[in-house]
């Protein structure tokens, strides 16, 4: 055995007795990454560490100095009941507590729209517990004992931490309270947003290496902490921060890619359209020509966007709700509608790059196809730039068909709306979209 | 017993059995993820949880343990994201790599048989030392205090024995195969 791999071992075993330094850990990440054949040591290492844990756990250490093959055999078929009461004893415990701490929650659903939930879902009336809640597509309003009503935008990860405060951990929530000021308060991964008698939205995202928290004071004032308690700051009305980091290493800043931070935070929830039913595209794959990417920043518009059920350029740093291709490029996508659908209708929402208002798509076509190979085109037309950063300022257009047969379709850029000044020397723009609707 | 009285696995009963049967496979699985500590329960936990809350979303006619563990790898990677203080954890690249890499044995018990047996051919006090080892809260501080060593020889002689433990499994392994 080489001598490399004698060291990589031993640090493996040094990583589970976390004894290892910073310096020896990045040694073997970089090493884990280059093989295979020590990720499948270290696997083997841990299945053993894990075996040796319960070993001890169960008690059966003492038996286990003696123990022989033929004792293990009689055991054997006995394990499945051993574990089952164990499984099952979890299990309800876990919801014990839950309803332990749900039952003095007095937190409830009051208002949804068009709404997923991947998990137990919570329908209107209905008093929240404390489960992490994973809402992948549409709006819900809470109403918080304290006044507050916050509206939540999915797709977010949240928790009711209890009836003043709730834990956001990706996506668009924003607060309405009029209750006691200081009284309410979002937790997000970078700190603690406090309602000071205000209206305020947080979205929260996240970089490949960092969380993005922005927040914007629609009305009143707010008071933001970090986990670094010198960093506490207050914001007024029509001020906005982003914070950006990881834990307590956080860093405040008042613009983003040099511009004010801005965000389309709504107060409704709207009218539910049931959309699910009547919307073929709606969460179908997308492939594209490309689209642009800087997961760094959170700043990646991937072209699945397009059929998420999210419009008006919305969504969080690291999940936007819209397409958007490279720097310059036209660009095209392709949705798959997974079988051949007859259609009628497409409905098409432009794009403008939020508040920068750089991009977008001018001249587009659309083809389409049953077999992935053999496209016709069926539209040729032109997409309005979108004025402003608002949701009343997207039109859906409209495109009435005569009903055809059809599995693939394309959306092909044939030019792009860009910027009317220079950004850093140049001129922005690509081809993009917010939303198709197909049915 | 007469067949006739036994009654067919209700589908919770069969979760439940496969939750209860992929525990061992599960938190090594974290632990791989995020490295050994009281964290790995936390972890555990939601993980348990969330299979219980999401089990419409199971196909009986599927593999558990590879849908249980894309639940574990979004629940590891959600911790690092959120709550890995000053911890090192792995990056975003080593993670991806890490959980394509499956967990080969289903439960603990054929790993458990073999360190049975490899466990008997170790001296019977650094048998005791390595087993003290994984009592709860047992600190390497006490344990080289109790066995009169330092830690820093105390860490090499437990590395070297788990070593020998792993070496012989893994060759008892080779034999079966």
């Amino acid at each position: 055995m080489s001598d490399s791999f004698m060291k990589n071992r031993e640090l493996i075993w040094k990583y589970l007795d976390q004894s290892i330094t910073e310096d020896e850990f990045n040694e073997l990440q970089v090493a884990l990454k280059e093989s295979q054949d020590l990720r499948k040591l270290y696997q083997h290492e841990v299945e053993v560490h894990q075996t040796f844990s319960e070993l001890r756990k169960s008690d059966k250490s003492s038996n286990v100095i003696s123990m022989n093959d033929q004792d293990f055999a009689l055991k054997q078929p006995n394990k499945l009941y051993y574990l089952l009461p164990w499984a099952a004893a979890l299990l309800i415990t876990s919801m014990y507590f839950w309803n332990l701490q749900s039952s003095k929650l007095k937190v409830t659903l009051v208002e949804a729209n068009s709404v997923d939930w991947r998990g137990q879902p919570v329908e209107i009336g209905e008093v929240f517990s404390n489960r992490i809640m994973h809402l992948m597509r549409g709006k819900i309003a809470l109403q918080f004992p304290t006044k507050t009503k916050a509206i939540i935008e999915g797709p977010a990860y949240f928790q009711v931490l209890n009836n003043h405060s709730v834990e956001l951990s990706s996506g668009l929530i924003t607060v309405e309270h009029d209750g006691k000021p200081g009284e309410f308060f979002v937790e997000t991964p970078l700190g603690k947003i406090t309602d000071l008698g205000t209206k305020f939205g947080v979205s929260v995202g996240h970089g490949t290496t960092e969380s993005l928290v922005m927040t914007e004071v629609i009305e009143g004032e707010i008071k933001v902490e970090t986990k670094d308690v010198s960093q506490k700051k207050h914001f007024l009305e029509g001020e906005s921060v982003l914070l950006t980091g990881y834990h307590d290493e956080v860093t405040y800043q008042n613009t983003f890619k040099n511009e004010q931070i801005k965000l389309n935070f709504s107060l409704e929830v709207g009218e539910n359209k049931n959309e699910e039913e009547l919307n073929f595209a709606l969460g179908k794959p997308v492939t594209a020509s490309g689209y642009w990417n800087n997961p760094r920043m959170g700043e990646v518009f991937p072209p699945t966007a397009v059929t998420d059920g999210r419009y008006a350029d919305s969504g969080t740093a690291g999940d936007w709700s819209f397409w958007l291709a490279p720097q310059h490029k036209n660009g095209y996508f392709v949705i798959d509608l997974e079988k051949v659908e007859l259609i009628k209708k497409i409905e098409l929402q432009n794009t403008r790059n939020r508040h920068y208002g750089d991009r977008g798509t001018e001249n587009f076509r659309i083809e389409i196809s049953t077999d992935g190979e053999n496209y016709i085109e069926i539209v040729n037309d032109k997409l309005n730039s979108i004025k402003s950063w608002n949701e009343a300022s997207y039109p859906f257009k409209v495109i009435d068909l005569e009903p055809v047969p059809a599995r693939y379709i394309k959306f092909i850029v044939e030019s792009h709306y860009q910027s009317t000044t220079k950004n850093n020397s140049s001129l922005h723009g690509s081809g993009g979209l917010s939303e198709i609707r197909i049915y | 017993m007469n067949q006739s009285h036994i009654k067919p696995i209700e589908p919770e009963q069969g979760l439940m059995l496969e939750i209860a049967e992929s525990q061992s496979a599960l938190r090594a699985y974290i632990t791989k993820l995020v490295g050994y500590g009281n964290h790995v329960d936390d972890i555990m936990q939601n993980c348990n949880l969330i299979i219980w809350e999401k089990r419409d979303d199971w196909d009986p006619e599927t593999v558990f343990l590879k849908w249980a563990y894309r639940i574990a790898y979004f629940q590891s990677k959600s911790w690092i994201r959120d709550k890995s203080r000053d911890r090192l954890h792995f990056d975003e690249e080593l993670l991806e790599m890490l959980s394509d890499d499956e967990p080969n044995y289903p439960n603990a018990s054929p790993i458990q048989q073999k360190l049975t047996k490899c466990l008997e051919a170790i001296d019977p006090v650094k048998k005791k030392l390595l087993l003290n080892r994984y009592e709860p809260n047992c600190s390497m501080e006490q344990l080289a205090e109790q066995h009169q060593y330092s830690v820093n020889n105390l860490s090499q002689v437990l590395r070297r024995l788990r070593i020998k433990l792993s070496d012989c499994i893994q060759s008892q392994q080779e034999v079966v195969v």
